[in-house]
């Protein structure tokens, strides 16, 4: 028996999908989620016992009746996803050299060799090499190919999904940016058969921003608008998102869903939203990356330039968007429109194409990959070598990781 | 070096006497015992060897692990950890004074200190005795090493040139001295005998494909089989670590020794790699008969009748099936490959052909190699100086003494007196006489200016 720790977002929770795939190959499965969310993984991983841990500090009776029966459950592998304090509290219900991941062994926090190089690399956030999903998947010593992690997103008519906003504001586009768009896409979804309607999705707090949207909206536009922030369960909204012809989105679980279920995605991705990190995952999807030198910025830190990676979702956009125009994905000023990236996979994960050649991303990228054991172009690059340099610390080097017998070359 | 002249093409024109070679072995881990093996090898070949003994500070590094402090700050801790024990590292050399700083794969010599070696003109390799594609952190050290000896071939030869970095092909050995055959009593035949064994760590594949052998008298030796509940009944004694000196007497004592690669794929049981593990050669030094998995080098290593090969599960269980019912044709097999290594697979041929690299680098370099030092006399030439009016006996005893001592220190009968000094002066604890006479002459010359 294996068990996952997930106890972050939606999103998150979404993106453990390739090593959930993996880890159950190997037998039977549970994964502990944040209560809120034990619905969703359901739909999500019907394979998977899934245990909801109750984070609010009410949840404690229920808790120690959970800890118990995880406890007594004689999982042999654990994953553990975060090193949040709630995760590490809760791995320390099993023996430590049984929890890969994030840790805890005689009092002592750790985590594993490979996510202590994803704390390095990840000091450069514009190079980051490894999406999260493959993060994740490869705790797993051998994780599934990621094609069959989700299926592909086949361009298809239907409804036209608009996620309202992100988690942060900044993250998303403002109603009088997003308008247009939504007109665009909407004409695209028409183009490819029957009448589609457009979901307006999100959460209570959206609601008022979904009204202030339809506004904008041409007649007819409107006329196909429904406003479903608020008005639905999550497990409802799983289902309605796998409707969907197309999704409209910034950075959100939403969008996680879309891949998900293999629905095309438009992303927008500004701010502190990067799509190397966490864009959508598999074959299909387009992110409209904003790529000002800032990018990508701190969630937590203010913006000092009034949040100028969103004017580039702008009228040239606009046209790129509808295909009345091509870009060069060149220009850095606040202006020029984001760079379109279209997902692909290689043997490795998630790639982008569509984004100027970056051989410091590339050679991360190869040295993350040959870690784990998978070969990629370019590991004899001179590039790969000077990176190599900086990544790999005399501990990796010198010293014993968990999950390696050391030395042994037999 | 190009790659096709790293294939133990230099000639070998120069075979470098008297060298000190400090070997730094790793904190912990497999390639410590070859390490230890390369020692021995290095000391019967006339060389006099230190070693740092890096696994007397792995306690040290398990307390860091014990502080319970932040993930963040036990890393910066290790770091530090690391710098201290490269220093020290370099300060046993700088008493040492080596001709060549040996590593073994793991070694603790860090960036600034191998910098520190090239820049003090002392020649500074590694024999990094792993698989490169699972242990890839070689790319950030190798290019600070003169010399990185590797025991696989393409495309990590090629990688290596590309990178600049002088390498060479040295596969695995034996002993002799130590993996031998064994007269083992009736007691050591029961506890570790069978018909069918396996001594080696519970990697993925290694779990899977023995579940076809269940049907067998099979014992499972070594550790790292945690949580394998389908084979526990094979694992011996819980899956405790086995020494080396027990390794032997299993080989000798199985009549078929089971020798599969490790693979980290529970879906692909017999890999096909490359290179050839060490075990190979000490099981053919043992004269133990072994099925060993096919590896792209090995054909150039051992013939078709020295080892029988197999590329599948079914064909090992063919095998078994084969060797179980005919002893002599184990026997036959076994022998020649026991012949082979004796004659090429050797410890002691992998560091001269070692050194005959690093000769032709020091060579290269316009190197004394051995470095110009006080070599002084051979303890034979300070015998010969003695004054003639001393009495036989004395003399006879002062030479047995002398010779007894050399043995104790591991130094050749032809180890100039500073060799033995700089040995006496590393014993711990009361030196004997002669040991202690030996020490005073250093200083009375010292102090005399003699040399």
């Amino acid at each position: 028996m294996q068990l996952i720790l997930q106890l972050a977002r939606l999103g998150d929770l979404l993106q453990t999908g390739r090593l959930v795939q993996s880890v159950l190959r190997r037998g039977e499965t549970w994964l502990c989620v944040d209560t809120s969310l034990v619905e969703v993984a359901k739909l999500a991983f019907p394979a998977v016992t899934v245990r909801g841990v109750d984070l609010s500090a009410t949840g404690m009776a229920a808790n120690v009746r959970l800890f118990a029966e995880l406890s007594s459950a004689g999982f042999h592998s654990i994953y553990n996803l975060n090193h949040a304090g709630l995760n590490r509290a809760l791995a320390r219900l099993f023996p430590p050299d049984r929890v890969r991941g994030y840790r805890v062994s005689n009092g002592q926090s750790e985590r594993d060799v490979w996510l202590r190089l994803a704390a390095r690399w990840t000091a450069n956030r514009r190079a980051s090499p490894v999406n999260l999903v493959d993060l994740w998947g490869f705790l797993d010593d051998d994780p599934v190919p990621p094609h069959s992690v989700h299926p592909e997103a086949v361009p298809r008519a239907g409804v036209l999904g608009v996620a309202l906003a992100g988690r942060h504001a900044r993250r998303s586009l403002s109603p009088a940016l997003l308008a247009p768009a939504v007109q665009v896409l909407y004409e695209q979804q028409s183009a490819m058969g029957g009448n589609p309607e457009i979901w307006l999705l999100g959460g209570k707090s959206e609601r008022a921003l979904g009204r202030e949207l339809m506004n904008l909206l041409s007649p007819t536009v409107l006329n196909r608008t429904v406003n479903m922030a608020g008005r639905t369960s999550l497990p409802e909204i799983f289902a309605r998102v796998g409707e969907l012809g197309c999704l409209l989105t910034p950075d959100t679980g939403l969008m996680h869903m879309a891949a998900h279920h293999g629905v095309p995605v438009q992303g927008l991705f500004l701010s502190s939203a990067w799509a190397w990190e966490t864009g959508p995952y598999g074959l299909g999807h387009t992110v409209w990356q904003g790529h000002l030198p800032c990018a990508p910025c701190l969630e937590a830190a203010s913006c000092g330039a009034g949040v100028l990676c969103a004017r580039a979702f702008g009228r040239e956009w606009l046209r790129v968007l509808s295909g009345k125009s091509s870009h060069a994905n060149a220009s850095v000023t606040g202006d020029a429109p984001p760079l379109r990236l279209k997902s692909g996979l290689d043997e490795f994960g998630l790639i982008w194409h569509g984004s100027p050649p970056d051989d410091l991303r590339t050679a991360q990228r190869t040295l993350a990959a040959e870690t784990r054991g998978v070969v990629l172009p370019g590991a004899v690059d001179p590039a790969a070598t000077r990176m190599a340099t900086d990544l790999y610390t005399e501990a990796e080097w010198m010293l014993p990781g968990p999950g390696r017998v050391p030395g042994e070359c037999s | 070096m190009t790659p096709s002249a790293s294939l133990c093409s230099l000639p070998h024109a120069s075979h470098p006497e008297n060298l000190r070679i400090l070997v730094i072995l790793p904190l912990y881990g497999g390639s410590l015992p070859v390490g230890q093996y390369c020692v021995q090898a290095l000391r019967d070949l006339g060389h006099t060897v230190e070693t740092f003994a890096a696994p007397e500070f792995y306690s040290a590094f398990c307390a860091l692990r014990s502080l319970k402090v932040s993930m963040e700050r036990l890393e910066q801790l290790e770091s530090g950890f690391l710098n201290t024990v490269s220093q020290a590292v370099y300060a046993q050399a700088e008493r040492f004074e080596p001709d060549l700083v040996l590593s073994m794969a793991q070694a603790p010599l860090n960036r600034p200190m191998l910098q520190r070696f090239r820049k003090d003109g002392i020649l500074t390799a590694m024999w990094f005795v792993e698989d490169h594609r699972i242990f890839p952190y070689w790319r950030a050290f190798a290019p600070l090493y003169d010399l990185f000896f590797v025991i696989q071939k393409a495309p990590l030869a090629a990688e290596l040139a590309a990178m600049g970095v002088r390498s060479a092909y040295l596969p695995m050995a034996a002993l002799p001295s130590f993996h031998r055959p064994l007269d083992l009593d009736p007691a050591e035949k029961r506890r570790y005998g069978s018909a069918l064994s396996f001594v080696g760590a519970g990697y993925p594949n290694r779990r899977v494909a023995f579940r076809q052998l269940m049907h067998f008298d099979f014992r499972i030796w070594g550790s790292d089989w945690e949580d394998e509940s389908v084979l526990s009944r094979f694992i011996q004694n819980s899956g405790a670590r086995v020494s080396s000196e027990d390794c032997v007497r299993i080989f000798n004592a199985s009549a078929i020794n089971l020798n599969l690669h490790s693979g980290i794929k529970s879906t692909e049981l017999v890999t096909g790699g490359d290179f050839v593990n060490p075990r190979t050669f000490e099981l053919a030094a043992c004269g133990a008969f072994q099925l060993v998995d096919h590896r792209a080098l090995l054909p150039e290593l051992f013939a078709p009748d020295e080892m029988a090969l197999f590329r599948s599960m079914p064909e090992l269980l063919a095998l078994i099936e084969h060797y179980t019912a005919r002893p002599e044709e184990r026997l036959d097999m076994a022998t020649r490959a026991r012949a082979r290594v004796l004659s090429e697979h050797t410890y002691q041929a992998r560091m001269t052909t070692l050194l005959s690299h690093v000769a032709a680098l020091a060579a290269e370099r316009q190197m004394r190699f051995p470095a110009a030092r006080a070599h002084g006399d051979t303890l034979n030439a300070l015998m010969a100086s003695l004054p003639a009016d001393i009495p036989l006996d004395v003399r006879t005893t002062l030479a047995t003494d002398l010779a007894d001592l050399l043995t104790r220190l591991e130094l050749p009968a032809t180890a100039a007196f500073p060799d033995v000094i700089v040995r006496l002066r590393a014993q711990s604890g009361a030196l004997s006489p002669v040991e202690t006479a030996l020490l005073f002459l250093d200083e009375w010359r010292k102090q005399y200016g003699m040399r």
